[in-house]
């Protein structure tokens, strides 16, 4: 062994010593995730061939694969994908807004949350996708709709967590803060707000899937323009291929949706990681 | 401060939010918005004579068919994934877009396929809540402490045994949260599939109603679906605490 060759990488080096063929355990397991893509679609394939089921309910793989090639170059497709994101990111915004400032009051608030706490779990476990035909009555199938129900779905999550963030702020903290008589400034900007900074993250990520998750409910069923709407009006036509690669790329932008975010989280709360890693 | 404080204060907000919407509505001519008293009124006529205790069985029905399902399934398969990181890495990245999929989107295709009965309900239903569940198994299952496994192990503990007595308890506080977050996805699917293609069913009998302007039987059937997303939430909570009892008196100990 001589200086200049690569080192292993540091995770991979005992589990290579002890398996002779020497293959990196990334590169077997791209293989086999590979293998498993190729027996999903195989399968489908298989399914969809024998006519189990009609074309019309489960199309080839190779038809939804060219609709899914196709909708690149489409631009219904990118506008109706800009409609849905632009719409369950600003219902997003909205409610992750309210549910913090709510959040924040009640968690801090031993009174609050008492006088709260049914309305809040009525709030919490209300099926919000339900509100849709009263929202149109009021508002209409417009696109306000989608974002005002969207932002009523992303309240709840949001205020939860941000109470149980408030709440587990380690009492000798508290007391410490109290024995020092730390401002209320001080202490909201460096004892309460970094607490529930990390509950409030994971909140926002699990109230961004749920944005998604309504905006592309409202769009179904309310024909609110966006991708939703393009699903159910593909498969109403009878093109089921078409709505399979708009189901596809639906996954796809919450897939990028969730990403984004835990990118942001890791950056915004870099000094939280560092200091469980240490702990 | 005393119980009885505490409860009059718990109760104080509901009581004071609907008798303002009862009062501040009474007089409303709003086609949208009738006074709660024709609400109260209509929910009412509709249960106890109307289709709304039917249509509200049925849509009971699909969901706990579904839920079961999901619970059976998501547990197993993610249970068999948290045991085995081998299988787990290679079907990561599968599970990861699964789970992004908005579940309602495939409710048209679904209903496309199957048809307006029950079994596309119970498969919408089933596969949304399946995904919180088996995420939240997989993360229980590997987060059993080592040392539990190496002792069941020791004293050469079946393997069947050691799922049901090591593996399987300690998961389920995590099982529990997944099949929560399930409970709620469980709801909105059903709620969805209703009124994306069906002629019985809660979401049905709110659609239909806002479609005819019937706007009382609207809020009506809007209501009684937040009453039952709230009951269906506590009674899990319920059983939780109750299944759980072992667990939290062992956290409260420490």
């Amino acid at each position: 062994v001589t200086a200049t060759q690569t080192p292993p990488a540091p995770t991979a080096g005992p589990r290579l010593a002890r398996r002779p063929t020497g293959v990196p355990t990334r590169l077997r397991d791209a293989g086999g995730v590979l293998g498993i893509g190729v027996v999903l679609v195989g399968v489908w394939w298989l399914v969809a061939a024998t006519g189990a089921l009609s074309a019309d309910l489960l199309p080839m793989p190779s038809a939804v694969a060219d609709e899914v090639v196709r909708l690149i170059a489409n631009g219904v497709f990118w506008a109706s994908v800009g409609e849905t994101a632009r719409s369950a990111a600003l219902g997003l915004l909205i409610g992750a807004v309210i549910g913090l400032v709510a959040g924040l009051a009640i968690g801090t608030s031993r009174l609050l949350a008492d006088a709260t706490s049914v309305v809040v779990d009525f709030g919490r476990s209300f099926p919000i996708i339900g509100l849709l035909p009263v929202m149109t009555l009021f508002l209409g199938a417009t696109a306000r709709m989608e974002i005002t129900v969207i932002a009523i779905g992303a309240v709840w999550p949001v205020l939860v967590q941000t109470v149980d963030g408030c709440r587990a702020v380690a009492p000798a903290v508290g007391e410490m803060t109290r024995v020092f008589r730390i401002g209320w400034r001080q202490r909201w900007l460096f004892v309460v707000l970094p607490g529930t900074a990390p509950y409030a993250a994971t909140a926002i990520r699990v109230a961004a899937s749920l944005s998604l998750l309504l905006a592309v409910g409202v769009e179904v069923l309310g024909g609110v323009p966006g991708v939703g709407q393009q699903i159910a009006q593909a498969q109403q036509n009878g093109a089921t291929a078409l709505a399979f690669g708009y189901v596809l790329y639906a996954g796809v932008i919450g897939m990028t949706l969730s990403a984004i975010l835990a990118r942001i989280e890791r950056r915004l709360l870099r000094w939280h990681t560092a200091s469980r890693v240490a702990a | 401060m005393s119980r009885l404080r505490r409860v009059a204060l718990t109760l104080a907000l509901p009581v004071v939010l609907l008798v303002a919407w009862w009062f501040g509505s009474a007089d409303s001519t709003s086609v949208y918005l009738p006074p709660l008293s024709q609400i109260w009124s209509a929910l009412w006529t509709d249960l106890a004579h109307g289709p709304l205790l039917g249509d509200l069985g049925l849509s009971l029905e699909n969901l706990a068919i579904g839920y079961a399902v999901a619970v059976v399934v998501g547990v197993t398969i993610g249970a068999g994934l948290g045991l085995s990181p081998q299988l787990s890495r290679l079907l990561h990245p599968y599970v990861e877009y699964a789970r992004s999929l908005p579940q309602v989107a495939f409710v048209p295709l679904i209903v496309g396929a199957l048809g307006i009965g029950p079994a596309p309900k119970v498969l919408s239903i089933a596969l949304g809540c399946v995904f919180p569940i088996l995420l939240n198994a997989t993360d229980g299952v590997r987060s059993v402490p080592a040392g539990y496994l190496a002792m069941a192990r020791s004293h050469r503990t079946p393997l069947w045994t050691r799922l049901r007595l090591v593996v399987l308890p300690a998961a389920l506080p995590q099982i529990f949260s997944g099949m929560r977050v399930a409970l709620g996805v469980g709801v909105v699917v059903m709620v969805v599939s209703e009124i994306y293609g069906s002629t019985h069913g809660l979401g049905y009998y709110i659609l239909s109603s806002e479609q005819t302007f019937a706007s009382a039987q609207t809020w009506a059937g809007t209501i009684l679906l937040g009453v039952v997303g709230y009951l269906l939430s506590q009674l899990l909570r319920l059983s939780e605490r109750r299944v759980l009892r072992w667990h939290y008196a062992s956290r409260a100990a420490t």
